[in-house]
């Protein structure tokens, strides 16, 4: 399975109400309710979301979160950042470590 | 990774919602109130030109205001946003209920934001039963008021549906009905959003204390429709240029041949940029 980045193909990227920003809207929903449900499993109409931190990518996304927020930093910075540039698309080269968003919605058979 | 030029975002500005779709990420499905635990946000116009300020606005080409956690529309700061944003030469795809403000606030927005503005208007039913099944707490007529009024302008209203079993056979009367109050395209989805706890096809869902149930469309063959209406431009239009100040109130003042709907609207507008002036 070969990741094509529906966003990055469109030079896109999203912002949050709370200034984070992320590689697209399928990344932003866990990432969100992980940060304010307090690690409890919540329900909402898109579904119960199990809070787990078993996604590699995002527990490096967290550990620097600050850094990639528009409150902290310019957009430039941030989309240049390692996580960007570097975590991200690299975990698309290795199946154990892609993220299942990723997979589900950029996922193209080879 | 990316081009540091002509950038697309997706912008969340605001958290507040007046609607309870029972799908939507911000929604208890049981009660249809906000989610506990999402906080209320709204962005003001400062805050906005302090992330986005004018010497950095070249990076953009569109900014995509849609709100996974809320609409848009519900932002107090939303007309002046999207006038700064369309100032600078940046487009504006906007998603929202549309059951929000009146007819002046929409045509306003409209002239504001000029031909760089696109509105998606959500319209889930040709029938108000049908329409609030899954956009509750909107008024049908309401939104396809708003959106005639916003398609006397050189913004681009669009109609986006999310498709259930109950709505699918009645895509063709939505479709007309759209055309009917000046939409330029109709876009319908599937809703993908079963999968989660019913092992998909059925979504339970309560509101004011009544059990209801929203199911997916069995002939998923055809997963998105896009239909545009060729001759939407036939219907004859008000344009209003957005600097055009002095004409809007030569014409406010009775000098214009304008009609008394028009008149009414050209004050409106004036008076917007009378303020804007003095400040």
């Amino acid at each position: 399975m070969k990741i094509i980045c529906e966003w990055k193909v469109k030079n896109k990227y999203l912002q949050n109400f709370n200034g984070q920003v992320y590689p697209c809207c399928y990344l932003v929903q866990t990432q969100t309710q992980k940060l304010f449900a307090n690690g409890e499993a919540i329900v909402t109409g898109g579904g119960t979301i199990q809070l787990e931190e078993k996604q590699e990518i995002f527990k490096k996304y967290n550990e620097v979160k600050d850094e990639l927020n528009v409150f902290n930093n310019d957009i430039e910075t941030i989309l240049s950042h390692e996580w960007f540039t570097k975590t991200l698309p690299e975990s698309w080269d290795d199946p154990n470590k892609t993220l299942k968003q990723c997979t589900k919605h950029c996922g193209v058979k080879e | 990774m990316y081009k540091l030029k002509k950038l697309d975002v997706f912008l969340e500005i605001s958290t507040f919602c007046n609607a309870g779709c029972p799908q939507c990420h911000r929604t208890n499905p049981n009660g249809l109130d906000k989610a506990d635990w999402l906080p209320l946000v709204n962005w003001s116009i400062e805050q906005f030109k302090k992330v986005y300020p004018p010497h950095k606005m070249y990076l953009y080409k569109q900014m995509d205001i849609c709100g996974s956690w809320g609409d848009p529309v519900m932002n107090k700061d939303i007309f002046e946003i999207i006038e700064y944003i369309t100032s600078h030469g940046v487009w504006v795809n906007m998603s929202t209920n549309g059951s929000i403000r009146d007819e002046e606030w929409w045509f306003n927005l409209g002239v504001v934001g000029g031909h760089r503005l696109a509105v998606q208007f959500c319209i889930d039913g040709s029938t108000q039963e049908m329409h609030e099944l899954y956009r509750r707490k909107t008024d049908l007529q309401k939104i396809l008021n708003n959106m005639e009024s916003f398609s006397q302008t050189r913004a681009q209203p669009k109609v986006f549906t999310v498709r259930f079993k109950h709505s699918e056979p009645y895509l063709k009367d939505i479709q007309e009905l759209s055309k009917a109050y000046g939409a330029h395209k109709w876009t319908g989805i599937l809703s993908n959003r079963f999968q989660f706890d019913t092992g998909g096809k059925v979504f339970p869902y309560t509101y004011n204390g009544k059990q209801y149930r929203l199911e997916e469309v069995e002939d998923k063959s055809e997963p998105l429709l896009k239909v545009r209406f060729k001759d939407w431009n036939q219907k004859k239009k008000v344009w209003v240029h957005r600097d055009a100040a002095e004409g809007n109130r030569r014409k406010a003042d009775g000098q214009g041949d304008q009609g008394p709907k028009e008149l009414v609207r050209y004050q409106h507008r004036a008076q917007y940029l009378d303020k804007e002036r003095l400040k």
